[in-house]
């Protein structure tokens, strides 16, 4: 992984289409449970890599490069969010319907339920809740990747935690 | 905040979010919160760590990607200043110019190749290079569009920029539809007027977007 980047570094788009392969599946994860939309998670993915790409000369290897992506990603989606919803506010969009992935019928009921009860969740609490319980970062991180404070998406995760518990006993 | 209103916070079903930092701040420095805080219920956090931490993207979500970096090698000059910070009202109304002018070469040579890169923006199945390039173009545009957005989504907003970045981007595709649709049906006057309007009103916009610069 390590010489792919370094070729991408040097602008081999063959090696960086190769990161891509092996990182987008961890990234498309964060994104669409984020963005709860195709279409949405599909241009944060976008963004995400461009900007990635655009800014490899900068990444200086001092965390994982997972851990780079998902911090261009997580910044994307918040910002797309805030702005989405003063859009919302202003009146210049549309309530939209909030779809959910579309479920897959060979998964049980009950993640359907989670997926739909972590949707619903606001945006910082399912921002860190998505962080820290299913792609494994550490509070010290998560608030590093978001710009705030380790106590911060404590807070966050407790409340996540609490409504999601809240909604799956419903 | 004192450590009842943390914890009714961490415990309210409509929690203001924008108090989560000062929530944080609290916990970093009360033992006993951040120990109430910490208690959850292991069973939803156990349910939440079972989700897979990877889902497949769509096969077609890479081609958009590497149109738009392709496209960036050639608009790199312009673009390069659209991801530095501390961006000013003129540097904004510069890209705002740059984007539109880009998009007008973007219609004219999507124009040139009409009908192949009429059948979609998103697909680059077609083997023909200058309808692939016209549409990584716009591809890049809408991005630096999104770019531009996301951006003033940190910063302090002016809804002056918010209408002119969706105008522009209304207004060049909307002019891009009607070349292409006369180019197609033949220079029907109800859309030879549509084409003076829509070019009109990008005049307009790109006085507004002067006078921005000037301000």
């Amino acid at each position: 992984m390590d010489e792919l980047i370094e070729k991408a570094r040097c602008g081999d788009e063959v090696a960086f289409r190769s990161v891509y392969e092996q990182t987008s599946g961890r990234v498309y994860a964060l994104c669409i449970r984020m963005m709860k939309d195709e279409t949405r998670a599909g241009e944060m993915m976008q963004d995400t890599f461009v900007r990635a790409w655009q800014n490899l000369k900068t990444y200086r290897g001092e965390s994982a490069f997972t851990t780079w992506l998902h911090t261009i990603a997580t910044n994307a989606c918040l910002v797309a969010l805030r702005t989405q919803r003063r859009r919302r506010e202003d009146g210049m969009e549309s309530e939209e319907l909030e779809a959910m992935m579309a479920p897959n019928a060979t998964d049980p009921v009950d993640r359907i339920a989670l997926e739909r009860a972590i949707a619903a969740l606001p945006d910082g609490a399912r921002t860190v809740l998505l962080l820290h319980d299913i792609h494994g970062y550490r509070h010290d991180e998560i608030a590093e990747m978001t710009s705030t404070r380790p106590g911060t998406s404590k807070a966050h995760l407790h409340r996540a935690r609490k409504l999601l518990r809240e909604a799956l006993s419903q | 905040m004192n450590c009842e209103s943390v914890r009714s916070w961490l415990e309210a079903d409509d929690a203001d979010e924008t108090d989560a930092l000062r929530v944080g701040e609290h916990l970093e420095s009360c033992a006993e919160c951040q120990a109430f805080a910490a208690m959850s219920d292991p069973v939803t956090s156990q349910s939440a760590t079972s989700l897979p931490d990877e889902i497949t993207p769509p096969a077609d979500l890479w081609a958009p990607i590497e149109a738009r970096i392709q496209a960036q090698r050639v608009l790199r000059p312009t673009f390069a200043a659209s991801t530095r910070p501390g961006r000013d009202w003129q540097q904004t109304a510069s890209i705002i110019t740059a984007v539109a002018a880009i998009v007008f070469l973007a219609v004219v040579i999507r124009s040139s190749v009409a009908p192949v890169a009429t059948e979609s923006m998103a697909s680059f199945d077609e083997p023909n290079v200058e309808s692939q390039l016209a549409a990584a173009i716009e591809q890049e545009c809408r991005g630096a569009m999104r770019e531009l957005s996301l951006k003033q989504g940190g910063d302090v907003v002016d809804p002056r920029t918010l209408a002119l970045e969706a105008e522009a981007l209304e207004v060049e595709l909307a002019i891009a539809d009607t070349r292409l649709a006369i180019e197609r049906d033949g220079e029907e006057p109800r859309m030879m007027a549509s084409l003076a309007r829509l070019c009109r009103v990008r005049l307009r916009l790109t006085e507004h977007v002067q006078e921005l610069a000037r301000s």
